[in-house]
């Protein structure tokens, strides 16, 4: 949903890192702000919006993938490398990365990582900054840093000799500021490269559907399998939300999805790698058909409209050019917050009866729940396709989505993500907003990047 | 000479790496995390000086010349009841002496007479009469009327019966040294007592008067010598391990085999000498007494060096015994409670080695009364924690101050002997 | 300079009388530390001795502490159980806020796994509640007697289950900071009511100020409790032991649960196969226990010691030593990873050390004579299963190998031996390298101390340990690894002492010169003016922060930063 913006006064696509410095230093020698691209459109959270005047730093031509490094399970990309072109370059290496779920395919893989977005593999992630292993950053003030082991001592070519990948995220020594730029939605520096950590690619893979009438049914048995760390993507979308997902933007499949879908789908990937993959697949499955069963629930290869291995390759790829939430009627209203699993029945039903208030129906709410950090939390996801072309539409989604964000926030939800009017949101921890002032200042002592946003 | 004895000692206090693992029980043995922490002064007052480790780097501290002995000093280590806990849990990571060091810091402190002012009635007593508590006057034996028990050293006995003198001062040692006599008696043992029971000095010893204990226990191990018996047998387990521990260190050791009530009961139980016909039905826990067990055993002598090798690793040659507390009496008193009928009894979770002290030693009673209670509070909450209606133990400076702190008496507290007199039928004349 | 009356009477009147110390027997302890002789120019023992130790009970009792200090010329430097050098005041104006009475378990989240601790909670104390409900917390290598939230909000954090727990800065999911102005910030979700299980946000994380691969020990604030992530544990929830110290032994192996010291033949094929069994996610446990440290694990006193290694036998098969443990949940899930480790052994010709052989003094001085002309002890197991399947069940030496297991089972998972290691032989201990990124990397540091140590070594200046002490392992499923050079020396010894500070020096000179990344001692205002040229200048960085957050100097800074000057 939208927030005041004026447009840039320009977009300009630096053609390397001097480049970029050399805007960042014009700009604080009086120039106008910056505001940082790296995804193509249609973007939809409405992150780029600035209402100061400024320029917008398009870095989605930065398509460079190297450092891929099979036995440190590393690469390294640049802002304008997607989701699609780095699963290519991995692949041959036998190589993947955890990714969100279905990004559209101009979607930036460096900006979805660095604004924290969940990704479907929970137990691969083991700290709230994974997959981000080691940055290089220009500070608003425009000096150049690195962080994690590439901070250094030593350029990467004499770190690699010695026997490093840049991987580890944290340093150099007291700093670690990749945490600082994650979630800063381009206030604090602008990250010209990334390492991120990758996976094996599965050998074997089995997955399987859970299905429920209400979350609650659902969560029990996901704790036992997430804490046990067993099995691979997972996550829990509602029939509303699988359908938006599955769909493609047809609206009869959506609607035959819609109507013949169970309440709650869990999608659970089985795998085996490269070391006894059948063994360890059977083991696994094994296993956690024992938890299913625990909970009367039963691991499902297929429903009769949807297999789970479908799931799992929408999932784990790219949806197209338009994301999946907008395919349905143009546009989503996703409101999206933090909160652990046994909270999320809570959290959603708080969402459907404010809903409700603003006369939207329960079944047309969508809802991805998604354990994080090894469901040491996860992300909830509420969202409502909208026409943004139906007169009022956008207007009564932005009261929604107030109202929705309010009744959350008293709830206790976690907005660690702000989109939107964030006031309220950063107003929850005042202390630690004077501390992101402080940190600003002195990140960006001229307030050259996105100015504004946030009150910065 | 006691700041010699302190100076000598320096590397044992260098040795160590403010670690803490002092302040609680050797970690392999944790089963509970409430009761992980077995230096009574720590947990009550918290900073680290009163901690074992902390009374290592007061002592470097003082033998470097950084500080001199003053009242803040004494404070803080006469706050330490010389369990020796902090000893053990060292050892079991560490070849160091942690209690020389500790003892050594206390006698230099009174030496230069900055030692607790509360001890020192007790002591000029002992110098005076050679009794802590006053020279016991007119009817010294009559907890021992009737038994007909040889009086030494004018006859002669098999074993000397030996209350350290505390049967004078406490009425419960006095029934408690008649229902032992009862006991070897009934057993067949030939039992003697002697008329005026010396003071072990056990006042002088663990409120660090080095010289006047030293003398003192000469003098003692003349007498029991002179007793002409083969093995003494004492009541109190804090005897127990002054005579059989620190003795030897300080002055000599008595020339007879010194040995615990329980050591003797346990021995003459499983030979059946003493059946134990009387059913006893309680839950019961053992508190193992800290001098008569981690602190009993005796110096073991070594002749060696401490040589280097491999660069600089340290290693005694030959090795260097060290006393780790393991070798203390913990099995007869377990025993015995084991064959009493009726009774069930559980473990703490401090025990042993490892046991948590009472707070009744090291004239912490007197010096520092809180953290004694609080000790001995703790000490009741384990018991009942662990589901036990009595806490049954074998010294009675144990017994005294595990008692004197309750409020409302929810935990009894028994001395073995008394428990192995009922269970044998005797309580109430001979069975 | 003691605290003045003034300063006093303000502090007790903030914390209560009974917690306020000023007398200089006290103050001591807290101005000895482990090993300091290596920092100190004069090779001293001693550390500062600060102007006063203050034991507060409450973020709010600090808050006003750091006010105090705030208006004043004091400075603040908390410890919790304060186990190392880091610990100390750098001068005589800093009160040392002595965390001990603030040792509650705030709470444990079973289901989300999570728990708050205050800062005296110590590893052991939480740990042994955790076990119990098959969850596990990380613990660092210095041993299950260190506080927790110092691990994890302030300072390193490698622990010997980093392949199952990870690195302590990595697990943090909330923090309440008191910080130098005296206002007081929880970090994350609980800031904002919602609870702790995120340390992340709203918007940029601050934790990315709060700490990074070192924390910033003391020298930004107090932090009162921390969330912490907890991990599952599939290892026994209870046990019964037997013994005595110094041998405690478990009365019963669990079940479906394996501890192992892997021999490697080489560097080589010990660096292949850590990588292996992190991408096969088989180890809890894993520590790198090379030839010195085998023996010493092995043995009781260091007469034993000593006669272990005048043997002759463990250079030639303990050199790559990776002594490991790993339970399971479920059969299938053992009977996996037992045949995924025996291909990995075949992979990489290692060999599981029999720990059915009596390791006695008088065993080894036999064995080392009969084995004089045997290049490969361990050959004829390396070549056969069976064999290793019967150094690891038969009833042949079983009561020997319980309790090797034992040792394990106390180092690897219980955390409770892990100081003998590190002190027994000589009472010296100091550190070089130990910079975090990969396992390779790990390995060149420890090659390249193993080579700087052999002069000193030659010299008898510290001890002849094969050189390679590299100590550490994989961590995160062979995602990441370390390895730190342990150096066992003479803190007596001046000269030797000295070696130390030149092989410190000169393996910080070495990272610099040949990229082996930032190394442990990589902290505070000395090292960081070194390191941070050669690294994006980040110590004026942490100046800068020191510098917003600290003007008033409320915090000791010597671990830390000292406020940039260049402004």
């Amino acid at each position: 949903m939208s927030i005041a913006a004026t447009k840039p006064s320009e977009s300009i696509a630096p053609a390397n890192v001097d480049a970029l410095r050399a805007l960042v230093r014009d700009a604080n020698e009086g120039g106008m702000s910056l505001v940082v691209t790296s995804s193509g459109g249609p973007h939809f959270k409405g992150g780029l919006a600035c209402a100061e005047p400024h320029r917008l730093v398009d870095l989605s031509s930065w398509k460079r993938v190297d450092l891929i490094d099979r036995r440190n399970r590393v690469c390294r990309v640049e802002p304008g490398v997607t989701y699609d072109e780095l699963l290519t370059a991995l692949e041959p290496h036998g190589m993947t990365i955890p990714m969100p779920l279905a990004p559209r395919s101009t979607k930036s893989v460096l900006a979805a990582v660095m604004d924290r977005e969940p990704s479907t593999w929970p137990n691969k992630q083991w700290d709230g900054s994974d997959p981000v292993g080691s940055t290089e950053f220009i500070f608003g003030s425009g000096e150049h840093f690195r962080t994690g082991a590439a901070g250094g001592p030593g350029s990467i070519e004499a770190q690699r000799k010695a026997g490093g990948a840049q991987k580890f995220s944290s340093g150099p020594s007291h700093t670690d500021f990749h945490r600082v730029l994650q979630g800063a939605q381009g206030t604090m520096g602008i990250v010209t490269w990334a390492t991120l950590r990758a996976e094996l690619l599965p050998s074997v893979e089995d997955p399987h559907l859970v299905i429920g009438d209400s979350l609650e049914t659902l969560i029990p048995y996901v704790y036992d399998v997430q804490r046990a760390l067993l099995g691979e993507h997972s996550f829990i979308l509602n029939r509303q939300a699988a359908a938006m997902l599955m769909a493609g933007g047809d609206p009869a499949r959506f609607a035959s999805l819609a109507d013949s879908l169970p309440t709650f789908v869990c999608l659970q990937n089985i795998a085996g790698f490269e070391r006894l993959p059948e063994e360890r697949l059977s083991y696994q499955r094994d296993d956690i058909q024992a938890h299913a069963s625990r909970h009367g629930l039963k691991l499902l290869p297929a429903l009769d409209v949807l297999s789970a291995r479908d799931l799992l390759s929408r999932s784990c790829n790219t949806c197209g050019d338009l994301d999946w939430r907008s395919e349905r009627q143009g546009s989503c209203l996703s409101v999206f917050f933090l909160s652990t699993l046994d909270r999320a029945q809570e959290m959603t039903r708080l969402f459907i009866r404010c809903a409700h208030d603003h006369d939207v129906r329960e079944r047309d709410i969508g809802i991805y729940v998604q354990p994080i950090v090894q469901n040491h939390g996860c992300h909830i996801e509420l969202m409502i396709p909208v026409d943004p072309r139906l007169s009022g539409a956008s207007a009564r989604m932005k009261r929604l989505e107030e109202d929705a964000v309010a009744r959350l926030l008293d709830a206790g939800a976690f907005f660690s993500r702000p989109y939107g009017t964030a006031d309220r949101i950063f107003a929850k921890n005042p202390a630690n907003f004077a501390l992101i002032r402080q940190v600003k200042s002195l990140f960006d002592p001229n307030r050259v990047l996105h100015r504004g946003k946030w009150g910065l | 000479m006691t700041k010699v004895r302190l100076e000598s000692l320096r590397t044992e206090m260098q040795k160590c790496t403010r670690c803490s693992l002092c302040k609680m029980v050797p970690m392999p043995t944790v089963q509970d995390a409430k009761y992980a922490n077995a230096c009574p002064p720590v947990n009550v007052r918290h900073f680290h000086a009163y901690s074992g480790g902390g009374l290592q780097v007061m002592a470097l501290s003082l033998v470097d010349g950084r500080i001199e002995v003053d009242e803040d000093l004494a404070r803080f280590a006469f706050a330490c009841t010389t369990c020796g806990l902090c000893d053990v849990s060292c050892k079991f990571l560490m070849e160091a002496e942690r209690q020389d060091v500790i003892l050594a810091l206390r006698e230099h402190i009174v030496a230069e007479g900055y030692g607790p002012k509360v001890h020192e009635a007790a002591v000029e007593k002992l110098r005076a009469t050679g009794h802590a508590h006053g020279a016991p006057a007119g009817e010294r034996l009559s907890w021992a009327e009737g038994l007909g028990l040889k009086s030494l050293p004018k006859e002669s006995a098999e074993v000397l019966l030996y209350t350290g003198a505390s049967a004078y001062s406490d009425p419960g040692q006095a029934k408690r040294a008649r229902k032992l006599a009862e006991l070897l008696l009934t057993a067949g043992i030939d039992v003697g007592i002697l008329e005026l029971e010396p003071d072990t000095g056990i006042d002088a010893f663990w409120t660090a008067h080095r010289e006047a204990f030293e003398t003192h226990a000469r003098k003692v191990c003349d007498i029991l010598d002179e007793s002409g018996v083969k093995k003494i047998v004492v009541t109190s387990g804090s005897h127990l391990g002054l005579l059989r521990a620190h003795y030897p260190r300080y002055a000599r050791a008595p020339r007879p085999e010194v040995v615990h009530a329980s050591e003797t009961l346990d021995e003459l139980i499983r030979k059946h000498r003493l059946p134990l016909p009387k059913s006893i039905d309680r839950r019961v826990t053992y508190h193992d007494p800290c001098y008569l067990g981690r602190q009993s055993e005796p110096p073991q002598p070594w002749e060696g060096e401490e040589k280097m090798s491999h660069g600089v690793l340290t290693y005694f040659d030959p090795p260097k015994p060290i006393n780790n507390g393991v070798n203390g009496v913990y099995e007869p008193p377990r025993r015995i409670l084991d064959r009493v009928q009726g009774l069930e009894r559980m473990e703490m979770h401090r025990i042993r080695e490892y046991s948590f002290c009472c707070g009744g030693g090291g004239g912490v009673p007197d010096a520092h009364p809180d953290v004694a209670q609080a000790a001995a509070e703790s000490r009741i909450e384990e018991a009942q924690d662990v589901g036990a209606e009595a806490i049954v133990t074998a010294c009675h400076y144990c017994a005294n101050n595990l008692q004197r702190w309750q409020r409302d008496a929810t935990m009894p507290v028994l001395d073995l002997i008394d428990v192995v007199y009922e269970a044998a039928g005797l309580e109430g004349g001979s069975p | 300079m003691t605290l003045d009356d003034k300063a006093y009477e303000t502090l007790t009147g903030i914390v209560g009388e009974p917690w306020v110390e000023r007398a200089a027997c006290v103050l001591d302890t807290y101005a000895y530390y482990q090993n300091p002789e290596t920092m100190n120019e004069d090779g001293s023992q001693w550390l500062p001795r600060p102007a006063a130790v203050v034991l507060p009970d409450s973020a709010e009792e600090i808050q006003e502490i750091m006010r105090f200090c705030s208006s004043s010329k004091y400075m603040t430097k908390p410890i919790s159980t304060g186990f190392h050098t880091a610990a100390a005041a750098s001068n005589d104006n800093t009160i040392i806020l002595d965390l001990k009475r603030m040792d509650r378990i705030i709470d444990v989240d079973e289901k989300n796994q999570i728990a708050v601790v205050e800062p005296y909670v110590r590893a052991i104390d939480l740990q042994t509640q955790l076990l119990k409900i098959g969850l596990n917390c990380h613990i660092i290598s210095s041993g299950a007697m260190h506080s927790l939230l110092a691990s994890h909000a302030a300072a390193w954090g490698y622990g010997v289950t980093g392949a199952s727990t990870s690195y302590s800065g990595r697990n943090v999911l909330g923090v309440e900071w008191v910080l130098p102005s005296g206002d007081i910030v929880t970090l994350g979700s609980a800031g904002s009511g919602s609870g702790w299980f995120s340390c992340e946000g709203p918007g940029p994380s601050m934790r990315g100020v709060m700490r990074g691969f070192h924390g910033t020990f003391g020298g930004l604030g107090v932090f009162t409790k921390c969330a912490i992530k907890l991990y599952k544990y599939d290892g026994p929830r209870s046990w019964d032991f037997e013994g005595q110290s110094p041998n405690y032994v478990l009365k019963e192996i669990p079940k479906r649960s394996k501890f192992t010291a892997i021999a490697f033949p080489s560097r080589e094929a010990e660096k292949d196969g850590g990588y292996k069994m992190g991408e096969a996610e088989l180890n809890y446990g894993e520590f790198r226990t090379p030839m010195f440290f085998t023996a010493l694990g092995l043995t009781n006193n260091n007469l034993e010691l000593k006669e272990a290694l005048d043997s002759g036998l463990f250079p030639k098969f303990a050199n790559h030593v990776l002594s490991c443990a790993f339970f399971a949940a479920s059969d299938g899930e053992f009977a996996w990873k037992e045949k995924a480790l025996a291909e990995i052994l075949k992979e990489t010709n290692a060999a599981p050390v029999p720990f059915n052989l009596t390791a006695s003094v008088r065993s080894l001085k036999v064995a080392g004579k009969l084995l004089a002309g045997v290049k490969d002890p361990l050959a004829p197991i390396r070549k056969s299963t069976r064999l290793q399947r019967f150094a690891e069940s038969s009833g042949f030496g079983a009561d020997q190998r319980r309790a090797t297991q034992s040792r394990l089972f106390w180092l690897l998972i219980r955390n409770a031996v892990n100081i003998q290691a590190a002190h027994r032989p000589s009472q010296g201990m100091a550190t070089m390298m130990g910079a975090f990124d990969t396992w390779d990397l790990a390995h060149t540091q420890a090659a390249y101390s193993a080579k700087a140590k052999q002069k000193y070594i030659e010299q008898g200046l510290i001890i002849a340990d094969g050189g390679d002490l590299g100590a550490g392992g994989t961590f995160e499923s062979g995602h990441l690894g370390y390895l730190e050079g342990i150096i066992m020396y003479d803190p007596s010894n001046p000269a030797s002492v000295e070696a130390v500070r030149d092989l410190v020096e000169g393996g910080l000179r070495a990272a610099i010169d040949e990229a082996m990344g930032l190394p442990i001692a990589g902290f505070g205002v000395n090292a960081n003016k070194k390191l941070g040229p050669a690294c994006y200048n980040y110590d004026r960085w942490v100046s800068r922060i020191k510098a917003t957050l600290d003007p008033n100097m409320a915090s000791d800074p010597f671990f830390y930063a000292e406020p940039d000057d260049e402004e």
